[in-house]
């Protein structure tokens, strides 16, 4: 116990974010500012994967820091803040997506498609094409359910290892490689032959 | 070698597969066709879906981090408000008076006025706790340092002569609440100052001034943990004071955030006064028309009115300050005595707009500005052409 307690400090001592986590918690601006900075963008980008618009990625975003913060209690120190601040984020985008799926509001994102034409322009010389197949990627990872869509945001948009996205969304190292290959089976049984455009 | 399984191209793929078999898997690709195509398909693949994300502007992030500190901030502040106010609610309630559960009496406790050209106002602060069970869930509410704290500092105790301000109805109904309440004796500055006597008796004010009262939770400066705040006011009544004999509404806006669990603002929403009062909570009420009865009970006195449309505007403001987050289509802008921004609001600008100080006018002093962002540079460079909320 007591062991367990030293290494528990020993771990913030060594660990600048939770110092600044919890200096922000107390008010102090710059820390809090460093911290936001920090993991700002890597925080929206999972929720904007996660869901269907930016409004709602903002507002998982908003969430995600304030929980942080306010759970800062409960953080154990033994992990990595990253993987704990994508924990925070995934749970609040799934939730978020349980939600809306009992809403019947599931949609697909359309402006997928449109913003990802600049790059697949460098990539195939077909521009509609190009737009077509992104947007039927898109598309079918839109349909994953939140479950999977976690796990293949974070290892392909975050490129995150097996093991830092076990430790994100607390699940065995094993559920993550099932999910994974499901998510990637599920995309390419959706795209059919358009797949051959990528070989 | 036959064909790996999928499995184990995409462990390839993502680097996860064990070096021995990662040359193995290596070797086979060199040969077979299909397997290669299928993993450069699938990287492709993902490389295109991954590289389409374009990035929110730069400034967003940075309303994003603002509006995010001073929602942590309106929270973190209940850590100094709540030991500040502990003093207080002990002078104010007693310990007898919270073990028995006896309706809250008010007392004033401190006074002071506040130089504004148009009316004189007065502080009258109090606190209530239901009973004693809430105590434990109020953070840093601590029995025994109340009852060590319980004296009355001599300027104030010479104020403090008993009058009652009964607010039964409230603490009857909203439990888990301390509030600090500014009561604001509005009246014209060039006519005789309320003395210190006539405030004795909050009733008889009213009465002899036959002028509205109105309440709003403006910050309270803090005690011994530095500057503090009600916060925005979560919880706001309109009663008629028929008990102390107040003429018109008192709207006041007190502070339960961080207080009372989220779950009871629905509750305290639907609660009602017994003598018709409603209890609205800011973010699931319709928000206060500036027009509500404090103006209609004024009587035609200038000053009055435009004092109490100030507070009007202030819940009026805080009722936008809540939706704008949600929708990040509004901020807040706060400029202190001297016309200056305060820091958030400084930090703010600084991040809409480089040359913000050559457009803030002198006239934005005591000011609260409720802007939309995407026309903020417009509205001060053109003259305050677009719409803002204003407090004073």
């Amino acid at each position: 116990m007591l062991l367990g307690v030293i290494l528990m400090m020993a771990g913030e001592e060594d660990n600048p974010d939770i110092q600044l986590l919890r200096k922000a918690k107390n008010g102090d601006r710059d820390a809090f500012g460093e911290l936001f900075r920090k993991y700002e963008k890597r925080v929206f980008r999972v929720a904007r994967r996660m869901c269907g618009s930016d409004d709602e990625a903002w507002d998982i975003t908003q969430d995600a820091f304030i929980r942080a913060m306010q759970a800062m209690d409960r953080y154990d120190t033994q992990y990595r803040f990253f993987t704990w601040i994508y924990r925070i984020t995934t749970n609040l985008a799934i939730n978020y997506s349980k939600k809306k799926m009992r809403r019947h509001e599931v949609h697909f994102d359309e402006a997928y498609s449109a913003e990802g034409q600049q790059v697949i322009e460098d990539n195939v010389a077909d521009r509609a094409a190009s737009e077509q197949l992104l947007g039927a990627v898109s598309k079918a990872v839109n349909k994953l359910t939140p479950a999977l869509k976690a796990v293949f945001v974070l290892r392909i948009d975050q490129q995150l290892s097996y093991s830092e996205i076990a430790e994100s969304l607390d699940i065995a190292l094993g559920t993550v490689m099932s999910r994974l290959n499901r998510a990637r089976t599920k995309i390419r049984e959706e795209l059919g032959s358009m797949l051959g455009e990528w070989e | 070698m036959n064909c790996p399984d999928f499995d184990t191209l995409m462990m390839l793929l993502d680097g996860e597969l064990q070096e021995e078999r990662s040359k193995e898997v290596s070797e086979h690709l060199r040969h077979c066709s299909r397997c290669r195509n299928l993993i450069d398909s699938q990287r492709n693949l993902e490389a295109s879906w991954r590289d389409s994300f374009v990035a929110p502007e730069e400034d967003k992030f940075r309303i994003m981090e603002w509006i995010i500190y001073r929602r942590m901030n309106r929270r973190a502040r209940w850590k100094f408000f709540v030991p500040a106010v502990a003093g207080i609610i002990a002078v104010l309630l007693g310990v007898k008076l919270m073990m028995d559960n006896e309706p809250f009496k008010g007392r004033i406790t401190e006074l002071s006025r506040e130089g504004r050209t148009d009316y004189a106002s007065y502080t009258l602060q109090f606190g209530y706790v239901q009973d004693e069970s809430t105590n434990s869930d109020i953070d840093g509410f601590d029995q025994e340092e109340l009852d060590a704290d319980a004296s009355i500092p001599a300027p104030v105790e010479e104020l403090v002569s008993a009058e009652d301000v009964s607010i039964e109805t409230i603490s009857d109904r909203v439990g888990y609440s301390v509030a600090e309440v500014e009561l604001a004796v509005l009246q014209p500055a060039n006519e005789e100052d309320v003395s210190g006597d006539t405030l004795r008796d909050i009733g008889s004010i009213a009465w002899e001034a036959d002028r509205m009262i109105a309440a709003g939770g403006e910050a309270v400066a803090g005690g011994a943990g530095g500057s503090g705040s009600a916060g925005p006011g979560l919880i706001a009544f309109e009663e008629e004071c028929e008990e102390t004999e107040l003429r018109g509404e008192m709207v006041c806006s007190g502070a339960v955030e961080g207080i009372c669990p989220e779950e009871q603002l629905d509750d305290i929403a639907s609660v009602t006064l017994s003598n018709d009062a409603d209890i609205a909570v800011s973010d699931v009420s319709e928000t206060v028309p500036s027009s509500t009865g404090i103006s209609e009970d004024t009587e035609g006195n200038s000053g009055s009115n435009q004092s109490s449309d100030s507070y009007s505007r202030y819940h009026d403001t805080h009722e936008h300050d809540i939706g704008a987050y949600k929708a990040n289509n509004y901020v807040e802008l706060v400029f202190d005595a001297g016309g200056q921004p305060d820091s958030s609001t400084a930090l703010l600008l600084d991040s809409l707009f480089v040359s913000w100080s050559d457009y803030i006018p002198s006239i934005y002093r005591d000011t609260v500005l409720v802007v939309p962002i995407a026309g903020i540079q417009e509205f001060f460079e053109e003259g305050s052409t677009v719409p803002a909320q204003t407090i004073e």
